[in-house]
């Protein structure tokens, strides 16, 4: 356990220190960040919420989705659809749609697909996300590439978004209340159980977990987030085409769970902004940038395995390694002794944030 | 401990670079005397990046020209800013902010329908005039997506027209077509808006042989050409092609070794042909083609001019890209006149109902309502030929006004 949660049990507990990061996110960033960037960090936030959401099913569950673009895609195409023939519906209404529509879908999906797993199940979900992609072409009312537009008149509870500085107040507020639910879940009964799932799937069914079940509901309420994040994004860009869809957009999220790390609840978190922001940056210095950006998280998905999560950690140990010894050994087989896949050691604090 | 300090160190520098890249509140900058600031919104990376150069150069082109008469109107010199949207809707979204950062309130671009869309949505926020040069969807005017937004590609219904019009005068003995298309509704829809063409022109019903859609982007075509070589004799058939891009090498390269572009009477196609034409080095196979514009149809002044400029600085002729980017340039420099400003406001007011020369002969009017650009469409035979410029020649030209 952390200091903070040794501390204050409650506050942990109740993920109010979520909800606080958040907050004070919201209120800082429109203080530094204005124009373009503070566009960035409400891309960055919707973002985080789509990284959060592949970690439900990636790093939480053990389930590898390569097809996750299909649902940030359907929470998209739901809004706009709903746009186009119910325009007055509240946009908070939507995402709700957004959320539920994916996860029926998701559940569903979901039932069939996991009568396979490991390599077999990742290409489920790719088939799935590139059959969706190819009906926005079959299916007229679709629009193919055409696509929808429009969608930056949504009203939110009876106005629209009249400035970025709102947008970005609207999405931090939708993507806090998110992770905060997130938190609880990772917290609760159900979010043991999907680790436990992750861990060892025979000796969970053997506890009387039912596995099954339980990677329906991980995939559904990935589904349903990664759709909320789908159709933020459609109100932040104002359009909503095929390309939402595409792997390319599967292939990006997972890499920013990697580069974040998900042995830790925020990986994911820190993965999407240094993704967005690498993208950004690179590409207002240079014209190529898509191989420089990949240059850069391959960089740093080789260089730290766990993640820029297990960066301080490893500085810790670094330090620690070099410095005088000022622990005894600890005894063989404590927490210390045990090694995490990329050969660096646990500290018992890092080994109660694996879990 | 060495090593720890070159990490903290390269994670301290790593996390300033992004707070100093994006920190400070960015306020729009303001235009400077004598100088209008104008967007040029491209894929300048990525698979379509060979086109977008091509588009950005005849904006340069548009600006140099402009620029060495003394500017627009003799006040403003033009200083084009270029991005890069990736061709991804939600980077162009934030590339838009980067202009009106930078106190752009003019700008051109966008490559394809969901790009002007979103170029269009995001420029309305700041109302910052926008022309979409490239795309050419009917869906995004008549009424216009936003009111900030004009589009000067020359539509696919007309684009189909023209080159069914044009088969019909130039080959009227065709008596059969085979077809491929992508499996998206414009594509199939060129070829339903050519054949009605062609039936007006002909008088005549006309017959469809072989049929097939493939899937957009598909790169492997075997199964339809082997269904197009077993169609029996071709001397009288004609192949219509309603791919672009990949599609076209692909088609192409796979076609070649069966001797199948030899047998066909005609080969025509509604996609863009001339930079595929001109990759072939010389031994692209003849397709009658329709777009814009081709640089060797047009015998006006001001296209020579065009021309001449656009070769001297980047050793090539312009393709209907660079044209559609030189036209954008050129609407805006008679709308910034028409207005007296470069306030954003009064060039869109300006532009609404606008006319101008082009150097394709017919002009460009762009409607009040719709802010929809009607030039012309023009069509060709585009054949390989080392002794032509850049290994492509063109032939049978014929401009199409667009009503």
């Amino acid at each position: 356990m952390t200091t903070i949660g040794r501390r204050f049990p409650v506050v942990t507990r109740s993920g109010v220190h979520v909800l606080i990061g958040f907050a004070v996110v919201a209120v800082l960033m429109p203080v530094f960040f204005g124009g373009s960037p503070l566009f960035t960090w409400t891309t960055a936030a919707v973002w985080v919420l789509f990284a959060m959401s592949t970690s439900v099913l990636f790093g939480w569950t053990g389930l590898l989705s390569f097809g996750q673009a299909a649902f940030f895609g359907i929470g998209a195409y739901t809004m706009a659809l709903i746009h186009e023939n119910r325009p007055e519906t509240p946009g908070l209404v939507m995402l709700l749609a957004a959320a539920l529509v994916a996860a029926v879908v998701a559940a569903v999906f979901a039932l069939f697909a996991l009568r396979t797993s490991g390599a077999e199940f990742a290409i489920l979900t790719l088939v799935l996300a590139q059959v969706l992609w190819l009906l926005t072409y079959r299916v007229s009312w679709l629009k193919g590439e055409d696509g929808f537009h429009g969608l930056f008149s949504v009203n939110i509870i009876s106005n629209p978004l009249t400035s970025d500085l709102d947008l970005w107040y609207y999405t931090i507020a939708v993507v806090g209340f998110c992770v905060w639910l997130l938190w609880l879940l990772h917290r609760s009964t159900a979010g043991m159980a999907m680790r436990a799932v992750r861990d060892d799937p025979w000796r969970s069914a053997a506890l009387g977990i039912n596995v099954r079940r339980v990677q329906v509901c991980a995939f559904a309420v990935s589904a349903a987030l990664s759709a909320v994040a789908g159709a933020l994004l459609a109100q932040g860009q104002g359009v909503v085409s095929p390309g939402m869809l595409s792997f390319a957009i599967s292939g990006e999220i997972l890499v920013a769970c990697l580069i974040g790390g998900m042995s830790r609840f925020g990986g994911p978190i820190l993965g999407a902004i240094v993704l967005i922001w690498s993208q950004t940056l690179i590409s207002n210095l240079l014209h190529d940038s898509s191989m420089f950006v990949g240059l850069l998280l391959l960089v740093i998905v080789i260089a730290l395995p766990q993640g820029l999560v297990s960066l301080p950690g490893r500085v810790r140990n670094r330090r620690r390694a070099s410095g005088p010894p000022s622990i005894p050994p600890a005894p063989t087989g404590s927490l210390a002794d045990e090694s995490v896949p990329d050969g660096s050691p646990v500290s018992a604090g890092d080994e109660e944030a694996l879990r | 401990m060495k090593n720890a300090l070159v990490l903290r160190t390269t994670v301290a520098l790593a996390l300033s670079g992004l707070v100093l890249a994006g920190c400070g509140k960015s306020e729009a900058g303001s235009a400077d005397e004598g100088t209008v600031k104008v967007g040029v919104v491209l894929p300048f990376s990525g698979v379509q990046a060979t086109i977008a150069k091509l588009e950005g150069q005849g904006a340069e082109v548009a600006a140099k020209m402009i620029n060495d008469e003394g500017g627009i109107d003799g006040q403003w010199e033009i200083e084009l800013v270029e991005v890069d949207d990736q061709l991804d809707p939600a980077r162009s979204a934030t590339v838009v902010r980067d202009l009106n950062d930078e106190g752009v309130q003019l700008a051109i671009g966008g490559q394809t329908s969901d790009l002007c869309k979103s170029s269009a949505e995001a420029s309305q926020r700041f109302n910052l005039t926008f022309i979409g040069a490239h795309c050419t969807s009917p869906e995004l005017v008549d009424p216009p997506i936003t009111d900030n937004f004009f589009m000067i590609g020359q539509q696919m219904t007309d684009l189909a027209t023209a080159i069914g019009t044009g088969l019909a005068k130039r080959y009227p003995d065709i008596e059969t077509w085979d077809v491929v298309t992508y499996d998206v509704e414009v594509m199939r829809g060129s070829w339903d808006i050519a054949k009605e063409a062609m039936e007006a022109e002909l008088g005549r019903e006309v017959t469809v042989g072989e049929q097939y859609s493939v899937p957009i982007g598909a790169t492997s075509m075997r199964k339809e050409i082997s269904g197009l070589v077993s169609a029996g004799d071709k001397g009288d058939r004609g192949l219509f092609l309603g791919v672009y891009g990949a599609g076209t090498t692909s088609f192409i390269q796979q076609a070649k070794p069966t001797g199948l572009l030899d047998e066909y009477g005609v080969l025509a196609q509604t996609g863009v042909y001339w930079p595929t034409a001109t990759a072939l080095d010389g031994e692209a196979p003849p397709i009658y083609n329709v777009h814009d514009y081709f640089y060797a149809c047009q015998d006006d002044p001001e296209n020579d001019a065009f021309v001449a400029e656009f070769e001297e600085m980047t050793g090539e002729k312009p393709d209907a890209g660079a044209y559609q980017s030189y036209l954008a340039i050129k609407l805006l420099e008679a709308a910034v006149t028409e207005a007296g400003t470069t306030d954003s406001a009064e060039v869109q007011e300006a532009l609404q109902g606008l006319s101008i020369e082009t150097p394709m002969g017919p002009t460009m009017d762009i409607g009040a309502e719709s802010h929809a650009g009607k030039g012309g469409v023009t069509t060709a035979l585009l054949q390989g030929d080392p002794d032509a410029p850049q290994g492509v020649s063109i032939t049978e030209c014929d401009v199409f006004p667009v009503d």
